[in-house]
């Protein structure tokens, strides 16, 4: 399991504490995962709370997901891996402790056939977008901090250029917080088909999150 | 696959002077989140054909982008597709 520590030895300790349980790490179970609204793909907003919770049962509930990469599109059932694996579709890294625990995504053969009713517009019209800024007053209730999130984005990055936007990464230095609303800023864009901002939380920047222009009939 | 955190945060650019190198922008493309193999990245391969896939050549400009504190124009975007061409493109429109 590649794992990087702020300290030379926090791996080796790491792996010592592992113990017997370092084998279901290696081989976590697969998620089971429902398609949302009219949706037939997975999105960032399934992905990211199953990978929140894989943080939480295999490390501990202080650990979060610092990181979430997503390439393409994927219409199956997904499953996570703490090995390298050449043909996963995203990669992701959780944070816990001084440990950083690198994984990768990998749709599998199994299809989806569960759907889970979702409602985006109540959370887009709390959003409220000046030039390429979006935030929330208040956090929105019903609604996890990341699908605030990605309703920041979807509602500012039309400003970008008018394409479908397709969540592509974040980048947290601290968990999303629940309890405080969230603010996102455009700070780069290329070729009007890319744009990566902050997010800020309680008046703290604690990340950078990433859409792009999604093709139809191409990986992103 | 290289992975790092260097993209949180608001622009801030670096303060190098002119001559830009080839390592100081392989430097960069090491820090970002990729699936390029950085073994067959030479000076004057194409991203691309490094592994690279439409999101990492995005985050790659997005990065010099910010590095160096400049917008690179759509219509150049053809320019700056290797680490050669990055560096010659930098070194013409830096100050």
């Amino acid at each position: 399991m590649p794992t990087t520590g702020d300290d030379p030895g926090d791996d080796l300790n790491f792996l010592d504490r592992l113990g017997s349980d370092d084998a279901p790490l290696r081989a976590p179970a697969p998620f089971r995962l429902p398609f949302r609204g009219l949706r037939n793909y997975l999105h960032s907003t399934d992905l990211f709370p199953a990978l929140t919770s894989l943080a939480q049962q295999h490390f501990s509930p202080a650990a979060f997901v610092e990181s979430m990469v997503l390439r393409r599109p994927v219409t199956h059932q997904v499953r996570a891996s703490f090995v390298p694996e050449p043909k996963a579709f995203g990669t992701f890294r959780i944070r816990h402790l001084s440990q950083c625990i690198h994984g990768w995504l990998v749709e599998t053969g199994v299809p989806i056939s569960a759907r889970v009713p979702f409602d985006e517009q109540t959370a887009v019209s709390a959003a409220i977008c000046r030039r390429w800024f979006s935030c929330f007053h208040e956090p929105v209730q019903g609604y996890t901090a990341f699908e605030q999130l990605v309703v920041l984005m979807k509602v500012v990055s039309p400003q970008v250029g008018p394409h479908q936007w397709w969540f592509c990464r974040i980048e947290l230095s601290a968990p999303l917080s629940e309890s405080h609303p969230l603010s996102f800023a455009i700070r780069e864009t290329v070729s009007d088909r890319f744009l990566v901002g902050d997010i800020n939380q309680a008046h703290r920047l604690i990340g950078s999150a990433a859409s792009v222009a999604r093709n139809p009939g191409r990986n992103l | 696959m290289s992975t790092a955190s260097s993209t949180i945060g608001t622009r801030q650019p670096r303060h190098e002077t002119r001559p830009i190198s080839s390592a100081q922008i392989r430097e960069v493309v090491i820090g970002l989140d990729t699936v390029i193999d950085l073994e067959q990245l030479s000076d004057h391969t194409r991203f691309v054909d490094a592994g690279a896939d439409s999101l990492d050549f995005f985050n790659i400009v997005a990065g010099i982008q910010e590095a160096y504190d400049l917008t690179i124009p759509d219509a150049d975007i053809e320019q700056v597709t290797t680490i050669q061409g990055m560096v010659a493109y930098l070194n013409q429109k830096l100050p």
